[in-house]
């Protein structure tokens, strides 16, 4: 029968271009190497990454894709239906391709939404001084004075779930992760442990970079690395000084600390400042902010021999910042097309993300800030989001 | 009745509801006699073709196939609800059973319902291939769908390169 078998590059052309559109984007990608008539039924999608993922839309289980905005294209998105389905998951932190999902028993898995590959890590529910009512919906906390109050699934989850930072290119049998939990001191699992192991300090923000993780503590003048690889982890600090810390953003109640690294090993210090913003700014007694927005970036490199450790840099050359719940990215323009130079693209906030959902509100701090010229561009989003809130992250198959 | 002729010169009568499931001999029925020569489609297509049309003749000329009227009258509507064949579980599990053919078969298929401008049709066997290429390298649907590579390697490099991220194995 394979003898007189078809040639299906000889289909039509028209019904060539319907069989490419019912694919989703990463196989239409596939479908035009095949051979040249494939590759002339359907229009080129190159398309710029990384991408943002959007949380899906209540009306079917897809997410959404937004690769970075160009001037003349800000509304062009993508949809995919990963397997597993997303909708109902939090997204709590990316690394290149993977995304760390939490579901509403605190269950976490890393996921690759475009190949499906899935890895469960233990439950953080042992972190938590908690009972589950599963009747009720939710869970009893306890606080240390013996009193307890009572937390609905979903609050519980959005609200004691900050970040999972995990190393990269995980396997089953090859995986170290931290979480950063709202109230509660950080942990960390890795491949083999049966649970979250509790450790005893809090951090600011956490990322992983060649093997190790490295945590902003209490600010600019207080960083540790963290070694998980061996029975115990191991602690190290890189700066533990009293040290003159100098920044010219407007001083805010709201403030975060981000580290990256350059693929080289620098190591870079991200400061954000924020507000609330209010529909009326001169009515004292106005409490129902709008939103939570960004007002300043600055950017920082580690330098052991100055003074602060710290020296503000105002131009990273041809590479640019991506900040938010995601293993903070440094990347150069070279290596990725559509990407401006000298930028920090910037997605909500924990803190923000929260207010929104509070309000019910879709007002997501998300955007560009230009560093040379000071200058913020926000980003317009296809659909009204309000959790999770949207996460950077780079695509691979 | 109408009369089908196949390529071969086979000869097919069929009820007027399963010939109009195609588009085509809709139009041509209403013009012309009910002799209709089909030369591009051999016979072995056309009796495929044929099944296919009777069956979902059969199911759209009533208001509720006998799988969901059951359902229907037990939620005791007001209006009445027509069945979609997309909609309708029994046709669907029927016309996953006819697709399971291997792929030559399906580009036939697909010829003559595209030439005969049977939509569902195409889409029923476009979106069974479609399926069949999801998450497949290209190397492997070249050799599944009996395609040459006849790209040069600085072609399909250059495509490579446009969506780098695709082809990436980590």
């Amino acid at each position: 029968m394979d003898d007189d078998a078809h040639d299906w590059s000889l289909l039509p052309l028209d019904l060539l271009r319907l069989l490419g559109e019912k694919l989703e984007l990463p196989h239409r990608i596939v479908f035009r190497t095949v051979c040249k008539s494939w590759c002339s039924a359907l229009p080129s999608v190159s398309v710029p990454y990384p991408w943002l993922l959007l949380p899906a839309q209540q009306i079917d289980d897809s997410c959404t894709f937004l690769p970075l905005p160009s001037d003349n294209e800000h509304h062009s998105y993508f949809k995919f239906s990963p397997v597993p389905p997303l909708h109902g998951m939090c997204y709590a932190g990316s690394n290149g391709g993977w995304v760390a999902i939490v579901d509403l028993a605190f269950h976490v898995s890393l996921l690759n939404p475009l190949t499906g590959t899935q890895i469960d890590l233990p439950s953080l529910l042992n972190l938590f001084p908690c009972e589950s009512l599963p009747n009720c919906g939710g869970y009893r906390f306890y606080k240390t004075d013996g009193n307890s109050y009572f937390h609905e699934l979903e609050t519980c989850r959005d609200y004691r779930i900050m970040k999972v930072v995990f190393s990269s290119n995980p396997t089953p049998n090859n995986y170290m992760a931290m979480v950063i939990c709202n109230g509660f001191p950080s942990a960390y699992t890795k491949a083999g442990a049966s649970k979250w192991i509790n450790l005893d300090f809090f951090t600011h923000d956490i990322i992983y970079y060649d093997g190790l993780f490295y945590a902003v503590m209490g600010g600019p003048s207080y960083i540790i690395a963290i070694d998980l690889s061996g029975d115990d982890p191991i602690k190290r600090v890189i700066i533990d000084d009293d040290i003159e810390f100098f920044d010219s953003l407007p001083i805010c109640e709201y403030h975060y600390h981000y580290l990256a690294f350059s693929s080289t090993g620098e190591l870079f210090l991200i400061l954000r400042r924020a507000e609330y913003v209010y529909l009326d700014p001169d009515d004292d007694d106005d409490d129902d902010p709008i939103k939570h927005e960004t007002i300043g970036l600055m950017v920082f490199k580690y330098n052991c021999e100055s003074s602060s450790y710290w020296d503000e840099v105002r131009c990273l050359g041809n590479k640019s910042i991506f900040i938010g719940m995601n293993n903070a990215y440094l990347l150069s323009i070279e290596d990725f097309a559509g990407l401006k130079a000298n930028c920090i693209y910037f997605t909500d906030t924990w803190e923000g993300s929260r207010c929104n959902a509070d309000k019910g509100r879709s007002n997501l701090d998300i955007g560009i800030f230009d560093l040379e010229q000071k200058k913020f561009q926000r980003y317009c989003l296809p659909y009204e989001i309000t959790l999770p809130p949207p996460i950077w992250f780079i695509p691979s198959m | 009745m109408i009369k089908l002729v196949s390529g071969d010169g086979a000869e097919f009568e069929v009820e007027e509801e399963v010939a109009f499931q195609s588009k085509i001999i809709k139009d041509i029925v209403a013009d012309a006699d009910d002799v209709i020569p089909l030369p591009t489609v051999s016979s072995k297509v056309l009796i495929q073709v044929i099944e296919y049309c009777r069956k979902h003749a059969a199911v759209n000329s009533f208001p509720l196939s006998p799988s969901s009227s059951a359902a229907a009258a037990a939620s005791s509507s007001s209006s009445i609800s027509y069945s979609k064949p997309v909609s309708d579980p029994a046709l669907r599990a029927w016309d996953n059973e006819f697709v399971k053919l291997n792929n030559s078969s399906l580009f036939d298929i697909v010829i003559a319902a595209n030439y005969l401008d049977i939509e569902e049709l195409v889409d029923l066997v476009l979106e069974t291939v479609a399926d069949r290429i999801k998450g497949k390298q290209a190397q492997e649907i070249r050799r599944q769908f009996n395609i040459e590579n006849d790209f040069t390697p600085e072609e399909e490099e250059a495509l490579r390169r446009e969506n780098s991220w695709a082809f990436q194995n980590n």
